[in-house]
């Protein structure tokens, strides 16, 4: 079993050297897509020959490319769904010349009823084969597949996520993403905000089950991405490591609360001294030694808190 | 005791008597990697060690880029079979990952080895037009302006408190259809993407075909 760190960094942050001793990074194109010279910084980092070689970030760091968000709307235009075509998308993620790719999807609404969830799925389906095509068209992935379906060879590796309205179809969409993307995504942000009316008890159960449902289909065999999980509460960690531990799986964490709580709120992972069974996001003020720490210093130690929170909890845990 | 000068001469036999067995292994078997990473090495050797004694001409420093060019692709090359070899014994999504990390080092080793001109040219040609990043920023801006006259006029925010029913109904009605225009507008700027009716059908044809979907 293997967990990383995916940390939500943006150009700036990036500018920062916030990716020393990181795993990996996430950068969506929501960072850069309303700078006011988009294209000749697409320009310039593509002849640099990508953004990890533009900015001097090690091979070994993971890079993530995010896909565009698609416009939230109740009202039922076709055309609100993306804000430009997949496979333009597609073509300026191939000039950032990142490790993996992700497929842009259809994210599911709650007022959505069965035929709409069935076409957003078929749309998000339809983009992966698409995403393929274009890269075995261009070169940047063979033609010629494994048994079970991956390519076998590609220059970039694809996230596809799978969304679905109860905990089943995640799995089907995770047994149809598996042949052509080497990550799979599943957006559990959603399962732990927008469920109205549960607990957060009632909504870590479900998150729980959907992840169980879709190991049994992926099992060791995938790298899976939480996507949006962003480990707002740390106790659930010892939760979720059983569950990875049991299908020996890889799983990949986005930690957009950790980077939000470094760097925006200024709160370190500490201690509570009055319960030491509690470690909780505390700010730097309230914090012994902490007091003089800049948002990277934060950044940094609290990467290294929950890093080293993770093995405690594996090594306990085995 | 300083270090002992030798002669470019010399070193260019001593090079060519340990390159000739590699020669002959790669003449019995030509897709050989060892060997001519060997063969490449020392070479590189050589040309470093002529460096050592005298200035090299311009065309033995352009012959020791392209050895170490070639090294590097013969390394990844090397790499990627190892890698493969190891996925395909334990189907582990790490030994995926290190594969395919492999796979982009080889590509990245393959392209170093185009001439610079040609290699910014093939770079350049990826970049998506401007003229579509340009279209896009206007029409966001455009859409922020609208959204926010929406939100005026539906909710009565000032300056739109005021405005009677009738001609709160008339803005919202217009500008819902502007709206919608600029979002159509901003997926079909280039003309690829496919629409969601498109893709239906798609997936029905799919579908009838007996597609796993």
């Amino acid at each position: 079993m293997d967990i990383k760190l995916l940390h939500d960094l943006s150009i700036q942050q990036l500018k920062a050297e916030f990716w020393r001793g990181i795993d990996g990074f996430f950068l969506g194109t929501y960072w850069f897509l309303r700078m006011k010279n988009v294209h000749s910084f697409v320009r310039d980092v593509t002849v640099k020959g990508g953004l990890k070689k533009a900015f001097g970030i090690p091979d070994g760091v993971l890079y993530e490319h995010g896909s565009d968000r698609t416009i939230k709307s109740e009202a039922k235009d076709k055309f609100r769904m993306f804000i430009r075509p997949p496979l333009d998308a597609l073509r300026e993620a191939v000039c950032f010349n990142p490790d993996v790719i992700q497929v842009m999807d259809l994210p599911l609404d709650d007022g959505d009823d069965e035929k709409r969830v069935c076409e957003k799925l078929a749309i998000n389906r339809d983009i992966v084969e698409d995403y393929h095509g274009w890269l075995v068209k261009n070169g940047f992935r063979s033609s010629s597949c494994y048994r079970d379906g991956l390519p076998k060879f590609s220059k970039f590796m694809l996230l596809g996520v799978c969304h679905g309205d109860y905990v089943d179809a995640y799995a089907e969409e995770a047994k149809f993403m598996m042949k052509k993307c080497e990550v799979l995504g599943v957006p559990v942000a959603g399962l732990l905000t927008h469920i109205k009316g549960l607990s957060k008890k009632q909504r870590y159960d479900y998150m729980f089950q959907v992840l169980s449902k879709v190991l049994d289909v992926v099992g060791d065999s995938r790298v899976l991405q939480l996507m949006g999980f962003g480990l707002s509460d740390i106790m659930e960690i010892p939760r979720l490591v059983k569950l990875v531990q049991k299908y020996d799986a890889t799983v990949w964490m986005d930690t957009s609360t950790l980077v939000r709580n470094s760097v925006h709120a200024r709160k370190v992972l500490s201690f509570n001294v009055k319960n030491p069974n509690v470690v909780e996001y505390v700010n730097v003020a309230k914090v012994e030694g902490a007091e003089g720490f800049s948002p990277l210093d934060i950044f940094r130690e609290n990467n290294r808190v929950l890093k080293g929170l993770l093995t405690q909890t594996q090594l306990l845990s085995g | 005791m300083g270090e002992e000068i030798v002669e470019p001469r010399e070193i260019l036999r001593r090079t060519r008597i340990e390159v000739a067995p590699y020669l002959r292994e790669i003449a019995e078997h030509s897709r050989a990697i060892i060997p001519r990473m060997e063969v490449s090495k020392r070479w590189i050797d050589y040309y470093e060690a002529v460096g050592k004694v005298r200035r090299l001409t311009a065309s033995e420093r352009r012959r020791l880029e392209e050895h170490r060019k070639a090294y590097d692709v013969l390394a990844a090359r090397r790499e990627v079979y190892s890698a493969a070899a190891r996925y395909g014994r334990t189907r582990k999504p790490t030994d995926l990952i290190a594969l395919r990390q492999a796979q982009s080092r080889y590509y990245e080793a393959k392209a170093e080895t185009l001439p610079p001109e040609k290699k910014k040219e093939m770079r350049e040609k990826m970049v998506p037009p401007k003229e579509m990043y340009d279209r896009l920023a206007e029409i966001r801006g455009e859409i922020e302006e609208k959204c926010k006259r929406f939100l005026g006029v539906k909710f009565r925010r000032p300056p739109y408190h005021l405005m009677p029913i009738e001609r709160k109904v008339y803005e919202e009605k217009i500008l819902g259809a502007q709206l919608r225009d600029l979002y159509a507008e901003a997926y079909d700027i280039s003309q690829k993407g496919k629409e969601m009716s498109e893709l239906i059908e798609h997936y029905k044809e799919m579908k009838k075909l007996g597609a796993e979907i």
